[in-house]
């Protein structure tokens, strides 16, 4: 290799770097114009956070002799049941949508005719993907941990560490979900049967199956035993789980991220524009 | 690497199971030039454009765009190929500008500085923070011209660019063209229409069924047509039966304005000898010219020919 190509090679390698923002900037920009997938997102999230502490706050100012105050731990654990689902049905939304969207518009062959690398094309969708789940997800879950702080009154508030370990822990159960529903999205080209295929397995499907116990430890495969696994034991003491070794949880989770990433990035390869 | 071409296609070909849809194609696109590629609907013009962009794999063959080898060196080759392949498709819920910044994020970061000068060139500044899904199909033409653009391009390839638009929009495109080959750029125009085609291009291939059938500037294609001459006389009906008989005639149709006589090739002095002839029959002449031979009347011989080998 000549010293001219070898620059070359290397300016286009630095072009190339400089470009990945750009592109997730445009995929971000591509979400966030949708109105009613974030206005769903927010409905999903926000809402019904400030709903339940509206009416846990209305509940015990009415009478606070038969309605403790909003906060406290045991509020915090019921909200974040109904958080966490909720979070997982907006990733779905937002994943299938983030690969299934420029086919459905007809815009993957313009990108393609750019001579972008499609695996460059589908690699800026998982942060873009990730950067608006998490600010939604984010703003539902600051309403919960806000308002089960300040609103615990003579009960035991949650401590700062164990409201980073439930947001970092809902990042992780949300942001695999996404990931799960883009690759799926991607692979098939298809929002609508994404989410129903992905909605149904991940809401549906997976708590069954983490039920049977006839199913042994064929369960520990299943992405659901091993996000229980690392659920915060102070909110999640109650559901159930399965046993396993931390080396089998993350390898669990890997499988669970790598496999639909693999999937999807390989059919945007492959797939005539 | 032969720079003067800026497509270059060798035994070029596209199965989809059974059927051909582009067989054995040999294309020379020059620089520098309006190029047509001429052919009925489903003549396999939109797959050709397809392998060059990268959109579908060849089934055989080799192709360099820009003198580059592709797939190979593709995304090098793409960076200066600016392309509309068959409708070109927006996001509905984006505006015009946002959709290109959408197509520049995935180009060069100077892509990016082009957006509001390719605005303009398309005439959609005034309406360019509008959603697309308020375009109409010809601002989503002139939006596709000017996301083009963006690659700053040495080759613009645009697969039947004129469906859909009213004849203004048409005349403007076809202004716009030739601006775009004054320029300096090349444009690699498919297109089902022979006028249209003619109107535009320096030169054309005519394809048909998957095969390039005839290649190279429009006037030497047209110089390749039987010879016809527009004939008028005192006496039509003996100047048919006269015509009829001549060894140089191929046929001899009635219209309005007189007799069409197709001449048999290989005969420069049949004209000569036809005229001679009525005179000498005691017609009076009041019109002989040479008809104006047209894209259309080449491309309807070359495929009525191929009709007949089948």
């Amino acid at each position: 290799m000549s010293s001219t190509t070898l620059t070359a090679e290397l300016a286009a390698t630095r072009t190339q770097t400089l470009r990945r923002p750009r592109l997730v900037s445009a995929e971000l920009l591509k979400l966030r114009k949708r109105r009613g997938l974030v206005a769903t997102a927010l409905a999903l999230t926000v809402l019904p956070m400030i709903i339940a502490y509206t009416v846990l706050l209305v509940l015990h100012a009415v009478n606070p002799g038969k309605h403790g105050p909003a906060g406290g731990l045991d509020n915090l654990s019921g909200s974040m049941d109904l958080l966490t689902t909720l979070s997982v049905v907006a990733a779905i939304l937002i994943g299938a949508t983030l690969g299934a969207g420029d086919l459905s518009a007809g815009v993957f062959r313009e990108l393609v005719v750019t001579g972008r690398s499609r695996l460059a094309l589908f690699g800026s969708r998982v942060p873009a993907g990730l950067a608006l789940l998490w600010t939604i997800v984010g703003a539902g879950f600051a309403v919960t941990a806000i308002g089960s702080t300040v609103f615990a009154g003579s009960l035991e508030a949650p401590s700062a560490g164990l409201v980073l370990e439930t947001a970092a822990w809902l990042g992780l159960v949300s942001g695999l979900a996404l990931v799960l529903a883009l690759g799926v999205s991607s692979a098939i080209g298809s929002r609508g049967t994404t989410i129903g295929i992905v909605l149904g397995w991940q809401i549906v499907a997976v708590p069954v199956l983490l039920q049977v116990k006839t199913l042994g430890s064929f369960r520990e495969a299943l992405l659901g035993a091993a996000t229980n696994d690392l659920a915060p034991r102070a909110l999640f003491d109650g559901a159930p789980r399965i046993a396993m070794s931390l080396v089998a949880t993350v390898a669990v989770i890997v499988v669970w991220a790598v496999l639909p990433l693999a999937l999807g990035a390989w059919r945007t390869a492959t797939r005539d524009a | 690497m032969d720079t003067a071409l800026v497509v270059e296609t060798s035994h070029l070909t596209k199965r989809f199971g059974e059927r051909v849809a582009v067989a054995d194609v040999d294309l020379r696109v020059p620089r520098g030039a309006a190029f047509g590629y001429l052919g009925p609907n489903g003549a396999g013009k939109t797959t050709l454009i397809r392998m060059l962009l990268g959109l579908t794999h060849a089934t055989a063959g080799t192709m360099r765009l820009l003198g580059r080898p592709v797939p190979e060196e593709r995304s090098v080759a793409l960076a200066r190929v600016g392309a509309i392949v068959e409708e070109p498709r927006f996001h509905a819920h984006l505006t015009g500008r946002e959709n290109l910044t959408v197509i520049a994020a995935a180009r060069e970061p100077e892509a990016h500085a082009r957006i509001d000068g390719a605005l303009a060139r398309a005439g959609l500044t005034h309406r360019a923070d509008e959603r697309v899904k308020r375009y109409s199909l010809g601002m989503r033409q002139r939006l596709g011209v000017a996301r083009s653009l963006l690659a700053d391009p040495e080759l613009l390839i645009l697969d039947e660019p004129t469906n859909g638009l009213d004849p203004a929009g048409i005349h403007e495109f076809r202004d716009m063209i030739r601006g775009f080959v004054a320029e300096g750029r090349t444009v690699l125009l498919s297109s089902h229409l022979l006028d249209e085609v003619e109107k535009i291009c320096d030169e054309v291939a005519i394809v048909d069924r998957g095969q390039v059938v005839a290649q190279g500037p429009i006037a030497d294609l047209a110089a390749g047509a039987k010879q016809t001459i527009l004939i008028a006389t005192s006496d039509e009906e003996r100047a048919l039966s006269i015509l009829s008989d001549h060894r140089a005639v191929e046929s001899v149709s009635t219209e309005a304005s007189g007799l069409r006589v197709t001449l048999l090739p290989d005969d420069g002095a049949a004209g000569d000898d036809i005229s001679r002839r009525l005179v000498l029959e005691g017609l009076g002449i009041r019109r002989f010219e040479p008809a104006r031979v047209s894209l259309e009347q080449r491309f309807l011989e070359i495929t009525s020919r191929l009709e007949e080998a089948a």
